[in-house]
């Protein structure tokens, strides 16, 4: 059984040096070989670097170390590698349980261990490469998941059941005193909430000061499959209209979309991809659907996603098995309202096929 | 004028942000700093981990002294919300109110506040203790895990909610706490545990007059 592993998946990046690069990526691109790389700049603040190796590889350390291990490379190259990957701003990490958009400041990278739910030392917040709020009832149990000890980013959760925009400005702002100004600050909220509070946290993000917003799984906020199709079919217009006013009014943020819910259907997964296009030139865009496994995905659920990518009816498929949007991009005929988007996404995820 | 041994501040001239610089980058000399005429600045001395003695004069504003370590600080006037959260150790005195989650995910550290605090005073307090002289506002000791809240005054509403660790003593009423804390029986430890409190604090009273709430089961 060929252990494929999901994709990587890019994030946003800030001040990226491409002449810099170009040395230690070109020592790295030939040492390793017939392995094929493909770097495309997706907006003019975001630049994603995807990977394609034979086997493909999560681009963590624990990953980078299989790697290593099959591809034999020296450490050296590691190093070289790792180095492209931080100055070109980051090619990410992502699987279903660890998601995060994770500009890397430095390489390597110490990542700092949270306890509970409370505000990381200040010792782990200077040694972070990004913080990234998250929006969400940290109180509750199972909000632990979202505290990561293997991200490089540290997450702080914010109760989004007391919204407040001028305290959560001032919490950005108080991570940023503690972080000496030189930590890039985010916030991550669910893409799907349009309850008062999620709708709350859109407000927030066009009112503060971030470096960059990661739109978490769109369902994640839910309790069921079947709350997550009412929630959508309930006003997806209203969503989409939300972000985009968001962006509208925060500028060139950049953003990355994440959906990972392991229960992600192909409906679902349409609608968060035809809410995400609507930001596709506004400002920077990536989406990226991360389920458990890579193995391709059947006929049915790729019906199901062109469904809900066309907003029609879902066809009940079973859940979704870890496509990457660009096989579905270069799969599924799309509607030519999704032209735009088409092409964004696959100018990015441009695999070496 | 400034000794080698004392700095001293003015918040009237100096930004918030101006006087964390000045703070991390102090002499090792410097033992005590007083800043004053205290307006209310946000973010005041935020992540500040020098042994030192620190005294404000004025009111404070928005998270301020967060994430503090080994300082003893002391406020002559009000604070805002977030006071002292996520402090790691040291202690803050602070002579007037405070807004709410004063000590909100404190890991260690004092905290005596002589007026009153608003809501989520001690949220997700995970070490440390926090006296009140006065009373607290709703949901104190929110999903507290670890660590002592101590309240002469009265406590608002869901007093203790998802509270799974720590201990409460308060002597004045409760609006309504939750299933999630009951009463326990007042023991010779709780007493020194008290008195300790009360000493740090400065304050004096009797243990007995205290209720003792502690995480169900715990």
């Amino acid at each position: 059984m060929n252990e494929h592993k999901p994709l990587t998946h890019s994030a946003p990046t800030f001040a990226p040096k491409l002449d810099s690069i170009d040395a230690s990526w070109n020592v790295a691109k030939t040492e390793l070989g017939k392995k094929s790389f493909a770097i495309r700049n997706i907006a003019p603040n975001t630049l994603m670097a995807s990977f394609h190796l034979k086997t493909p590889v999560l681009l963590r350390d624990d990953a980078i170390c299989d790697a290593l291990e099959l591809n034999h490379l020296s450490n050296e190259v590691y190093v070289k590698l790792a180095s492209c990957i931080h100055h070109v701003g980051g090619a990410l990490l992502a699987t279903v349980e660890n998601l995060a958009s994770v500009p890397l400041r430095e390489m390597p990278v110490m990542i700092a261990p949270i306890g509970g739910h409370s505000m990381p030392s200040v010792e782990s917040i200077l040694s972070a490469d990004a913080i990234e709020l998250q929006l969400g009832d940290w109180s509750r149990s199972d909000t632990d998941s979202s505290v990561h000890t293997s991200l490089r980013s540290l997450r702080v959760d914010w109760p989004v059941d007391a919204p407040d925009l001028l305290r959560l400005a001032k919490k950005m702002e108080l991570i940023r005193c503690l972080s000496n100004y030189r930590v890039p600050v985010g916030v991550a909220i669910p893409i799907g909430d349009i309850s008062e509070a999620g709708l709350a946290c859109w407000r927030w993000l066009s009112e503060i000061d971030i470096d960059f917003v990661t739109i978490r799984s769109p369902f994640c906020c839910l309790g069921s499959r079947h709350q997550a199709r009412a929630y959508f079919d309930c006003d997806p217009i209203e969503l989409t209209r939300l972000m985009k006013e968001l962006l509208d009014r925060s500028g060139k943020k950049p953003i990355a979309i994440v959906i990972d819910h392991p229960w992600t259907d192909g409906f679902q997964a349409g609608h968060a991809i035809l809410a995400g296009a609507s930001l596709v030139g506004v400002g920077s865009f990536l989406a990226s659907l991360m389920p458990s496994n890579f193995e391709l995905p059947s006929t049915h659920s790729a019906d199901s996603l062109a469904s809900g990518l066309l907003g029609r009816s879902s066809i009940q498929s079973s859940s979704l098995a870890t496509p990457s949007v660009a096989y579905f991009v270069k799969k599924l005929d799309l509607n030519s309202s999704l032209t735009l988007f088409t092409e964004q996404v696959q100018a990015t995820l441009e695999y070496a096929l | 004028m400034n000794t080698p041994e004392s700095l001293s501040l003015d918040a009237r001239t100096l930004s918030a942000r101006q006087i964390n610089d000045t703070l991390s980058t102090l002499q090792a000399s410097i033992s005590t700093i007083e800043i004053e005429n205290c307006s209310a600045p946000d973010l005041l001395a935020a992540g500040f981990n020098v042994n030192c003695r620190v005294s404000m004069k004025g009111n404070l504003g928005d998270y301020c002294l967060c994430s503090i370590s080994n300082a003893e600080m002391e406020v002559h006037g009000r604070a805002g919300c977030g006071l002292g959260e996520s402090m790691e150790s040291g202690s803050i005195v602070v002579h007037g109110d405070t807004g709410d989650a004063t000590g909100a995910f404190n890991r260690g550290g004092f905290i005596a506040v002589y007026g009153n605090t608003g809501r989520r005073t001690a949220t997700g307090m995970c070490g440390g203790d926090i006296v009140v002289k006065g009373s607290i506002g709703a949901q104190g000791a929110f999903a507290m895990t670890d660590g002592a809240l101590l309240v002469f005054g009265a406590a608002g509403a869901m007093l203790g909610h998802r509270m799974t660790g720590g201990t409460i003593y308060i002597r004045g009423e409760v609006e309504s706490i939750t299933s999630h804390i009951e009463a326990s029986r007042l023991r010779e430890s709780d007493r020194l545990r008290i008195g300790l409190l009360l000493l740090k604090a400065g304050l004096t009273g009797d243990a007995k007059d205290f209720r003792v709430l502690k995480a169900v089961g715990s």
